[in-house]
C-alpha cells in the first residue's frame, strides 16, 4: 500500500554537515573578530582554518585550529605598554636629626626658626600662668 | 647639607612678609586670651579657667593664620599684582634672557598615579589632556604615563584594556603608556619614585597629576617655560580649581574653592614665595633634582607614627628646598582642576588619612637642614587636624567649667588675704564680643573675597549673578557651620587614634555622586550622634543657660546622621543647581577640557561590551576575550620555568577555573594566573573548547545575541 510522504513518522532531526560546519564558522568569525588582527588577514585566515576543517568539526575544534596559527598578534596591533628602561638612581635621603641628643639639642636650639616657633607657643601657653600668678 | 642655589633673591621679601604676619598673629592672640580671661567668672585665675584660656589662645592663633592669609591675598588679587609672581617669567621682562625657542624646550612626562580608581573617568582625564596638549602644537614634548599600584586583578586587566583602547583611538603609540607595579611599595611616593628610577633619566620634567586631576595643554606648556627660565625652581605647583560634582556637599566645596580660593591660594604665594607646598598633584617637577634630593626613606618604628611616610608631597617639598631649589606656587595660573570629594563620609576617610600623614610629620619638625618655613609648614599642616582636638578640648573644658559653676558651691574667701569676697562673675555680653570677634576671623574673608569677585573681576555672573552669588555664600557658609562640629568631632577622633599608635587603612577615594545610606551613615556617625545627646543632655541639666552656648555645636552632632545623608544627595545638588545656586565657572562656561571629560567619561562608561563581558570583569576578559587576552599576553615578560609546587598549583588553579568560572577563584589566585603567560594562554584555549551554554554559565559570556 503506498503511503503519502505526511504519514511517515520523522526521524529525530541529523545535524546536517552544513550546520555544523556553519556553527563553526560563526565561532571561528567572532573569534578572529575579538582578535587584534587587520580585517583582511582575518578573512584569510577564517577561510583557511574553514577549509582544512574535517567535515563535522565542531566550533570548538575550529578555534583550536585557528589558535595553533595564532602565536603572536601581528606587529602594531598591540600597543607597547613602556618606554625601554633606562635606569637611574633615586637615593633615599637622611630625614634624621643630628646624631646625639646633647649635640641635637644644641643644633635645634641654634635654629632661629625653632626659637621662633617655641617662643611662639610658649608666649601663648604662659599667658594663662601670668594671668593666674596676676590674679593672686 | 648640600645647597645647589644659595642665594633667593625673594628671600629678604619672604623675612620681611613672615615676620609681619607672626607679629599679627602673635599680638592679638595674646590680646584675645587676655580678654578671655576677662569674660570667665574667676578671671582665669583656676586651672580650669587657666586651661581654657591656654587652648583658646593656641586656636586664636592658628585661625589667625587663615584670616591674615586671606587679607594679603585680598590685597595681592586686588593690586592684581604680586613682584614675585612665579608667572611674570612667562613675560619678557628688559634685561631679561629670551623665553627658549619651542623647539629647544625638553622632554615632559605626564604621570597619572592610579590605584582602583574609575577606569573610565580616569581615561577620560587622560584623553582631554592628551588632546589639550596636542592642540597646542607642542604635544609631541609630552608624553603620558599611567602607572598603577591597583591591586585587583579585575581592575588591572580593565585599565590595561582601557588603556590599549585609548592608544588605538587616538593613535598614541609611543604616547602613552601603561605600567602597573606588582608590588606597591610606599604608596604613591614609591610609585612616582619607581617612575623615577625606570625612566626618569629620559625626561627633563614630570608633571604629577591624581587620578581625577586635569589640565589645560596649554596650562603645562606654560608651567615648562616658567621652568625653562627660572632655572632655580624644583617644583611648580598650580592650584586647582574643583569640578564636576554634583550632591550637595560636592557642590558647596566646589563652590567654596572656586569663590574663595583663588584669594587664598593668593595669599599662600604672599607668605611663602619660593618656600611653597607641593601638594602631590597638578604640579610639575624638575625631575633631576627631584631624583638627586627627594628620595623617601622609611621612618624608624612602626606605623603610624613610623614606617612609610604617608603624605609624601610635603615632605618632598621641604627636602627640594633643603637642597635649595624653589618650590613656587603658581596662583594666578588657571587650567587646572581637580575633583573634591562627594559626601561627608568619603571626605572624612580622606581625612583619616591626611590627619596620620600630617601628624607624622611633627616626627621631622627637627629634622636636619630643613628651611624654617618647612618647619612651620609641618607643624601648621598638623594643626590643621589638631586643632579640631584642641577645640573639641575648649569645649569640654568649657562645659566641665559652666557645670562646675552650678554644682559647686562658690568659695568666696579664698585662702589668700584680701578686704573683698571673691565674686564668680559672667559676664555674657563680653562672651558675645569674644563670639563676635571670632566670627568676623572666620567668616570676613569669605566677604571679601565675594567682593573681589563681584567688583574686582567682575566675574559674578559666572557664579549665577550677584544675588545668586551672595546667597549661594550664605548657603556655604551656614553649611559649614553645621558640618564644622561633626568634622571636629571626627578629626579629633582620628589624633585620638593616631597618637595611641593604631594604624589607619589607605583605600582608593569614591569619586563618584553616590549618596550615602542610612544605615552607612548610622554606622559612621552613630557614635558621635549619641555622645552629641549625651553631652547636651547633661550640659542642660546642670547649666540649661549655657546649653544654648553650646547648642550650635551640640545639635549638629546630635542631627549628624540625617545631616551626612541629606549633604550627600545628588537631587538635592541639582535642585540648587537648577536654581542658579552654588554654581561654579565650570558649570556656567565650561572649558573645552570640562566638557570634554565629562563626555568622555560618559562614551567610555557606554562603550560595547564584547562577549557581554562587563568592562569590570577583567580576569574574564582576560581569560574569554580574544584581544584581551593577546593583549595581556604581549604586556606579560617571558614564562620562566617554575617550582614543580608551584606549578603544580597552577595547573590546579586553571582546573579550578575551567570547571567552576572566575567566581571560584580568590583575588591572589586571580593575579597569579595573570602572571603566568603559560597557564593563561592554556585557560583560554580550553575555555573557548567549552560548549556555548557552559562558557555562558561560567563566565558569563554570550557568544551569540
Amino acid at each position: 500500500m503506498p503511503s503519502s510522504p505526511d504519514r511517515v513518522p520523522c526521524p529525530p532531526a541529523a545535524p546536517r554537515a552544513d550546520d555544523a560546519r556553519e556553527a563553526a564558522a560563526e565561532r571561528l568569525l567572532l573569534y578572529l573578530r575579538l582578535f587584534p588582527m587587520p580585517m583582511e588577514r582575518r578573512l584569510e585566515l577564517a577561510l583557511d582554518v574553514l577549509r582544512k576543517l574535517p567535515e563535522r568539526a565542531t566550533p570548538a575544534e575550529a578555534v583550536a585550529l585557528a589558535r595553533t596559527r595564532l602565536d603572536k598578534p601581528e606587529a602594531g596591533r598591540i600597543p607597547s605598554a613602556c618606554r625601554p628602561l633606562r635606569r637611574g638612581r633615586m637615593p633615599s635621603q637622611y630625614l634624621g636629626r643630628p646624631r646625639t641628643e646633647a649635640q641635637a639639642l644644641a643644633r635645634t636650639a641654634s635654629r632661629r626658626s625653632v626659637v621662633l616657633l617655641l617662643t611662639f607657643v610658649a608666649a601663648l601657653l604662659a599667658l594663662p600662668l601670668l594671668l593666674y600668678t596676676a590674679a593672686h | 647639607m648640600r645647597r645647589e642655589f644659595l642665594n633667593a633673591p625673594w628671600g629678604r621679601a619672604a623675612r620681611r612678609r613672615r615676620l609681619a604676619l607672626s607679629l599679627l598673629i602673635i599680638l592679638p592672640s595674646i590680646a584675645a586670651s587676655a580678654y578671655v580671661g576677662s569674660v570667665l567668672p574667676h578671671k582665669g585665675t583656676t586651672l580650669l579657667e587657666a586651661a581654657i584660656v591656654a587652648v583658646y589662645s593656641v586656636l586664636f592663633a592658628w585661625i589667625s593664620v587663615g584670616f591674615w592669609t586671606s587679607i594679603m591675598g585680598f590685597f595681592t588679587l586686588l593690586r592684581r599684582y604680586d613682584r614675585f609672581a612665579i608667572s611674570h617669567a612667562l613675560r619678557q621682562a628688559p634685561g631679561q634672557e629670551p623665553l627658549p625657542p619651542r623647539e629647544t624646550v625638553r622632554r615632559t612626562a605626564v604621570l597619572f598615579p592610579v590605584c582602583n580608581e574609575e577606569t573610565a573617568r580616569v581615561m577620560a582625564g587622560i584623553k582631554t589632556t592628551y588632546r589639550s596638549l596636542r592642540s597646542t602644537g607642542e604635544g609631541d614634548r609630552f608624553d603620558i604615563h599611567i602607572l598603577s599600584d591597583s591591586k585587583d586583578p579585575d581592575k588591572w586587566i580593565e585599565e590595561e584594556a582601557a588603556w590599549a583602547a585609548l592608544v588605538r583611538e587616538l593613535g598614541a603609540e609611543g604616547r602613552i603608556f601603561y605600567r602597573r607595579r606588582k608590588v606597591n611599595l610606599k604608596r604613591k611616593s614609591g610609585n612616582v619614585a619607581d617612575f623615577c628610577r625606570r625612566y626618569g633619566e629620559e625626561y627633563t620634567y614630570m608633571a604629577v597629576f591624581d587620578a581625577d586631576s586635569v589640565m589645560r595643554g596649554s596650562t603645562l606648556v606654560k608651567m615648562v617655560r616658567i621652568m625653562e627660565r627660572r632655572r632655580h625652581v624644583g617644583i611648580l605647583q598650580t592650584a586647582p580649581a574643583c569640578f564636576g560634582r554634583d550632591t550637595l556637599l560636592g557642590r558647596v566645596q566646589q563652590f567654596a574653592g572656586r569663590a574663595y580660593g583663588p584669594m587664598f591660594a593668593a595669599g599662600l604665594h604672599f607668605w611663602q614665595l619660593g618656600d611653597a607646598q607641593y601638594w602631590g598633584h597638578n604640579a610639575l617637577i624638575r625631575i633631576r633634582p627631584f631624583m638627586r634630593y627627594c628620595g623617601l626613606p622609611r621612618l624608624p618604628g612602626k606605623p603610624p607614627r613610623g614606617g612609610d611616610i604617608l603624605s609624601h608631597d610635603f615632605v618632598e617639598a621641604a627636602l627640594m628646598r633643603r637642597a635649595g631649589w624653589g618650590v613656587w606656587l603658581a596662583f594666578d595660573l588657571d587650567g587646572s582642576w581637580e575633583e573634591c570629594p562627594p559626601n561627608l563620609l568619603s571626605e572624612l576617610k580622606r581625612d583619616r588619612r591626611w590627619c596620620q600623614g600630617n601628624l607624622q610629620h611633627l616626627r621631622l619638625l627637627f629634622t636636619e637642614g630643613l628651611f624654617p618655613a618647612h618647619r612651620a609648614l609641618f607643624l601648621n599642616g598638623a594643626m590643621s587636624y589638631v586643632s579640631a582636638l584642641l577645640w573639641f578640648a575648649f569645649l569640654m573644658l568649657s562645659s566641665a567649667e559652666a557645670v562646675l559653676e552650678a554644682v559647686v558651691t562658690p568659695n568666696y574667701f579664698p585662702a589668700t588675704k584680701s578686704l573683698f569676697p571673691a565674686w564668680p562673675v559672667w559676664q555674657p555680653l563680653w562672651a558675645m564680643i569674644l563670639l563676635g570677634t571670632t566670627a568676623v576671623i572666620l567668616f570676613f574673608p569669605k566677604i571679601l573675597s565675594t567682593l573681589l569677585v563681584i567688583f574686582k573681576f567682575r566675574r559674578a555672573g559666572l557664579f549665577g549673578g550677584t544675588w545668586r552669588l551672595s546667597l549661594s555664600v550664605v548657603i556655604e557658609v551656614l553649611l559649614s557651620a553645621l558640618l564644622a562640629p561633626v568634622r571636629m568631632l571626627f578629626h579629633s577622633k582620628f589624633v585620638f587614634i593616631t597618637l595611641l599608635g593604631r594604624q589607619i587603612g589607605w583605600g582608593s577615594q569614591q569619586r563618584d555622586d553616590r549618596s550615602t545610606g542610612w544605615l552607612e551613615a548610622m554606622r559612621f556617625h552613630g557614635g558621635g550622634a549619641l555622645f552629641g545627646a549625651l553631652w547636651g543632655f547633661v550640659v542642660w541639666l546642670y547649666a540649661p543657660e549655657f546649653f544654648w552656648w553650646i547648642s550650635p555645636i551640640v545639635v549638629p552632632i546630635v542631627l549628624s546622621v540625617p545631616l551626612s545623608v541629606f549633604t550627600s544627595r545628588r537631587d538635592v545638588g541639582l535642585w540648587l543647581r537648577r536654581r542658579g545656586l552654588l554654581l561654579i565657572p565650570e558649570e556656567t562656561a565650561p572649558e573645552r577640557e570640562i566638557r570634554e571629560v565629562a563626555e568622555c567619561t560618559r562614551e567610555l562608561e557606554s562603550a560595547p561590551e564584547p562577549l557581554g563581558l562587563p568592562h569590570e570583569a577583567g580576569f574574564a576578559r582576560a581569560v574569554v576575550d580574544p584581544g584581551v587576552n593577546a593583549l595581556h599576553l604581549a604586556q606579560l615578560p617571558a614564562s620562566r620555568s617554575l617550582a614543580p609546587d608551584i606549578a603544580r598549583r597552577r595547573d590546579e588553579l586553571v582546573a579550578k577555573a575551567l570547571e567552576d568560572g572566575p567566581k571560584a577563584l580568590s583575588m591572589r589566585a586571580k593575579l597569579a594566573l595573570l602572571g603566568d603567560p603559560e597557564r593563561l594562554a592554556e585557560l583560554h584555549r580550553r575555555v573557548w573548547n567549552l560548549p556555548e551554554s557552559e562558557l555562558a554559565k561560567r563566565w558569563g559570556a554570550r557568544l551569540s545575541d
